[in-house]
């Protein structure tokens, strides 16, 4: 077809250009649809249309202006704080512990912590909305958080697991023969060298939980509704722009996430590493 | 019964190392036996090299001694009190770690620092504990670099200076020099050599270099598939290796086999292929038994009309130009190739592959060593006279 | 360390450590403990407990719920229609990701991490606002067909959504770059030479693509075929605001059933067939390809 770039020789040919107006469109279609729905918040217009006649703020006020959706809102973002919490502490310790064990059958182990990530949602959802609902808990803020953190975990235990893989295992006993015992080695050795995939893990655990839709839709009652459920409520007006304000709000806590945690890691690469 | 001890400042403090004995070490994994009931005696503020090819337990060893190894028998004795099962952080020794394992968040001194840290020692006791380690390693100006902003044998000399920073009785040393260049690790061995006998800490090394081991030990530990083969200077271990594989791994050897005889106070070994050799007379040696010589390269004189017993005759097959000297594989009879290797000096005859030529060698240069093929396990062979025992 | 010849020794992994033998080892267990308490009361026990009420229904422990399932053809029919969505969708992502996953993996690494972070950006967004977008494209009176009719290419709207069209456009965009990492990165590890080879043995371009690098990439379309498929079976929300009736999905009657119909055994019955259809197919890819393949395709090239 073509001889590539990475041959090093480079001729245009027909091919080419086809694969590259290909991958532009495809691209397009991958990123497009949300770039279409921001500029929609902020229209002028009093309901959904393309292009916007003019630009106002009148949606997000909308938005923060109604208690139904700033409730949800703000419990979206206490649950997401939680889940991350207890996301990263059980998670690392997982980690931790299964770095330093063998045992047989520990594939397995592996694989059920794991599973989340490829188990259908919707099964756990029904099966934990079962059994909160005869133990009482819809609604219950902390019950949605430890289903929460189900889900969160794996993303964790996989980062955590990775650095400390990477890590240098001399690294642990050099410290141990230099005096220090278990907790301080974690203390000063392991855990800095893991922290940023701890934080990687961190903001992976809080988007988890603030995108999540179908346990809380079964889960959170609808006196407390998250965020995501109330958008799910609500998207059959979607030609109310509200939505529209409501979806950037949720696009963008958790692009802000990603772009923080880029800075982070960008810095850390920059100086190799905390100071003890 | 506290080993991790806080020593005084300064330089004056003439901190001698520890006695370590291994008594009976022995590690087993699923069946496996990583080292077979090793026993070794070092005196303070000797160094001693752990030496052998891969799989020998070397390395085993000297985790055992490190602590993150647990052995299944024996007993590992600092200074009389057997640490065996103490946890790596309470022994106090000082490892340099074949990766040097220096914490990649923390600056040069911060690594140094570190032993000091978790002894709690005050600030200013720290800082002038590092300051002399790095001096001792010339480092000094280092102190606020990353490891990753130093080259491999910096590096190695920032693991040693924070080995060495909380005085420690006994040092180990991983292979440290594996990952530096020939030049390069020429001036390591003598550096470490010359801290070491200025801080008088014991120090056992693990290599496979048995060049390396050469140059730096009081004494040298070669180990084969678990256990200690011979014990001795290398001196010792290179003129007089008590088995074959210790001939054939520390330096080149010429192996010979066979049967003795004894002829007017004479005996010598005659082989299967029909070569009578000299063999110096000895009360351990009896007529009939089978023994087995070796022959340094170096020993062997390549002639025409040599006098003397014996003098082999043989063609050359093989000329190997090694810069300062020559090695040439001489054909004994039908099957039998030896080595010989001669100074490269400015009127030695240059010999070609195919010429005819005679060997000769001293009988004192013959070395009796055991039939070592089939080991017999159990205790190592210390060669006499154990100069530092 | 070259001692794992004699011993096949934990020297080199932090097993080795356990210097106190079994109370070290005691507190790594300790660690997992949390985990463990975790994932048995709020993952395994739940959903164990779920899907014995499967076997439950008026007639006592029975099989009665399974036999509803592959006889009521209401119920028959979501099952084919489960199946047949996340088959056209896995087809349409080889199809669509194929070539992009090709165009990436031949660029310089620098444009390789650009565009891949591109690709990856669409991960970090909820599957419900996508969704939702495309509802808002792709309306009757969406952007799609106001832009079209703007300009005169059609006189009617088109109907692009509360179909097969909608959900397919929907889920094949938000499962494509879970078609696109494996393929990347097996297509990354060809090395080039085995192309020049083929030149140089006189294949043209074309056929060294179909003869060589095609079979080469065979690992990553398998990997990415079967992490799409697998995903696609338990779809919800994207079929649930995208889709017609015709097109209910398993999910889609699971929450129906329990929601609506309070029928638990019926809702129990579709969740075992989707969790057996899904460790089968978990089991399958571990045994073609090894379980890191999946992760790896998770995981992406991203961190």
């Amino acid at each position: 077809m073509t001889v590539t770039q990475r041959n090093g020789a480079r001729r245009i040919s027909w091919g080419k250009v086809i694969l590259v107006a290909y991958s532009v469109a495809v691209l397009l279609y991958l990123v497009g649809p949300l770039l279409v729905v921001l500029p929609l918040s902020f229209s002028s217009a009093r309901y959904l249309t393309f292009p916007p006649p003019g630009w106002s703020l009148q949606w997000y006020e909308r938005y923060l202006g109604s208690p139904q959706w700033t409730a949800a809102t703000v419990r979206s973002l206490q649950l997401g704080v939680v889940v991350m919490l207890l996301a990263v502490v059980i998670g690392t310790a997982v980690a931790y512990g299964l770095a330093h064990l063998q045992f047989p059958g520990k594939r397995l182990v592996r694989a059920v912590v794991l599973s989340p990530l490829v188990v259908p949602v919707i099964i756990l959802a029904v099966a934990v909305y079962e059994l909160f609902l005869r133990l009482r808990l819809i609604g219950n803020f902390w019950a949605l958080a430890i289903a929460h953190t189900v889900l969160a975990l794996p993303f964790v235990v996989v980062l955590v697991s990775a650095a400390l893989q990477t890590m240098d295992v001399a690294l642990e006993r050099a410290a141990a023969s230099l005096g220090a015992s278990e907790w301080q080695t974690f203390r000063y050795v392991t855990l800095p060298l893991i922290a940023p995939s701890m934080a990687a893990g961190a903001v992976f655990a809080f988007v988890t939980s603030w995108d999540e839709l179908l346990v809380a839709l079964f889960t959170s009652g609808t006196a407390r509704a998250t965020l995501p459920k109330r958008l799910w409520e609500n998207v059959r007006e979607f030609i109310d722009p509200t939505i529209a304000a409501v979806a950037v709000v949720i696009v963008g806590v958790s692009l802000l996430l990603l772009a923080t945690l880029e800075l982070l890691q960008l810095r850390a690469a920059r100086n190799g590493g905390h100071n003890v | 019964m506290a080993v991790l001890r806080r020593g005084p400042l300064g330089r004056n403090q003439a901190q001698v190392g520890a006695r370590l004995q291994l008594a009976n070490l022995t590690k087993h994994y699923d069946g496996i036996v990583a080292t077979d009931r090793v026993n070794l005696d070092i005196v303070p503020g000797e160094f001693v090299t752990l030496l052998g090819p891969s799989g020998s337990g070397k390395t085993t060893t000297l985790m055992m001694i490190a602590g993150f190894v647990t052995p299944t028998s024996g007993q590992i004795l600092l200074n009389g009190e057997d640490i065996a099962l103490r946890p790596p952080h309470q022994r106090n020794i000082g490892i340099v770690f074949q990766n040097y394992a220096l914490f990649p968040h923390m600056t040069v001194a911060e690594n140094v620092a570190f032993p000091l840290k978790m002894r709690k020692w005050s600030r200013a006791e720290i800082e002038q504990a590092v300051g002399e380690a790095l001096e001792l390693v010339r480092l000094k100006d280092f102190a606020n670099r990353r490891p990753r902003q130093l080259s491999g044998g910096q590096q190695q000399r920032v693991a040693l200076a924070r080995a060495l920073v909380f005085r420690p009785p006994v040092l180990l040393m991983d292979e440290p020099l594996g990952a530096l260049d020939k030049k390069l690790r020429e001036e390591m061995q003598l550096e470490i050599k010359h801290i070491q006998e200025s801080t008088h800490i014991t120090t056992v090394y693990v290599t496979h270099d048995q060049e390396e081991a050469l140059t730096m030990s009081d004494r040298i530990a070669v180990m084969r598939d678990g256990r200690v083969e011979q014990v001795g200077s290398p001196r010792d271990l290179y003129e007089r290796p008590a088995t074959a594989f210790v001939a054939d791994f520390i330096g080149e050897s010429n192996f010979f086999e066979g049967h003795l005889e004894r002829h007017d106070d004479r005996v010598f070994l005659v082989t299967d292929d029909g070569l009578r050799l000299p063999v110096p007379a000895s009360n351990e040696i009896e007529r009939g038994e089978q023994i087995g010589v070796t022959v340094r390269p170096e020993r062997i004189v390549i002639g025409q009309g040599l006098s003397g017993d014996p003098v082999l005759r043989g063609t050359i097959e093989e000329v190997i130009y090694v810069g300062d000297s020559t090695k040439f594989r001489v054909l004994l009879g039908d099957n039998r190739l030896i080595t010989v290797k001669q100074q490269n000096r400015l009127d030695a005859p240059r010999w070609e592959r195919g010429d005819l030529v005679e060997c000769h060698w001293s009988v004192e240069d013959t070395v009796v060593v055991h039939r070592a093929r089939s080991s017999s396990g159990g205790s190592p062979t210390h060669s006499l006279p154990a100069e530092s025992m | 360390m070259a001692e794992s010849q004699v011993a096949a020794s934990p020297i080199g992994t932090r097993q080795a450590t356990n210097y106190l033998g079994r109370r070290r080892a005691l507190r790594y267990w300790l660690l997992l403990v949390p985990g463990f308490l975790l994932l048995g009361t709020v993952f395994l026990y739940p959903i164990a407990r779920f899907l014995l009420l499967s076997f439950q229904s008026e007639s006592g422990i029975s099989l009665a719920n399974y036999r509803h399932l592959l006889t009521v053809p209401l119920y028959s029919q979501v099952l084919i229609n489960t199946g047949v969505i996340a088959l056209s969708t896995t087809v349409l992502c080889l199809v669509l990701g194929y070539p992009l996953a090709y165009f990436i993996a031949n660029l310089s690494s620098v444009w390789s991490r650009r565009l891949l972070f591109l690709v990856l950006i669409p991960f970090w967004i909820s599957i419900l606002v996508r969704s939702y977008a495309w509802m808002v494209l792709l309306g009757r009176n969406g952007i799609v067909n106001n832009f079209l009719s703007s300009i005169g290419v059609i006189s009617e709207p088109l109907p692009l959504m509360f179909n097969r069209t909608g959900v397919l456009i929907g889920m094949v965009q938000i499962l494509l770059p879970y078609m696109i990492l494996p393929l990347f990165a097996v297509m990354r590890s060809i090395d080039p030479v085995y192309l020049r080879a083929a030149a140089s043995l006189g294949a043209p371009g074309w056929r060294a693509m179909l003869h060589v690098y095609f079979p080469l990439s065979l690992p990553g379309v398998a990997a990415g075929s079967l992490l799409v498929f697998i995903l696609s079976l338990g779809f919800f929300i994207t079929p649930a605001l995208l889709g017609g009736r015709r097109d209910m999905m398993i999910a889609m009657l699971i929450e129906q059933q329990v929601n609506q119909a309070l029928n638990f055994g019926l809702a129990a019955a579709l969740a075992g067939v989707l969790l057996v259809a899904t460790i089968v197919l978990l089991v399958v890819f571990e045994r073609v390809l090894g379980l890191e393949r999946l992760l790896g395709g998770l995981g992406g090239d991203a961190r």
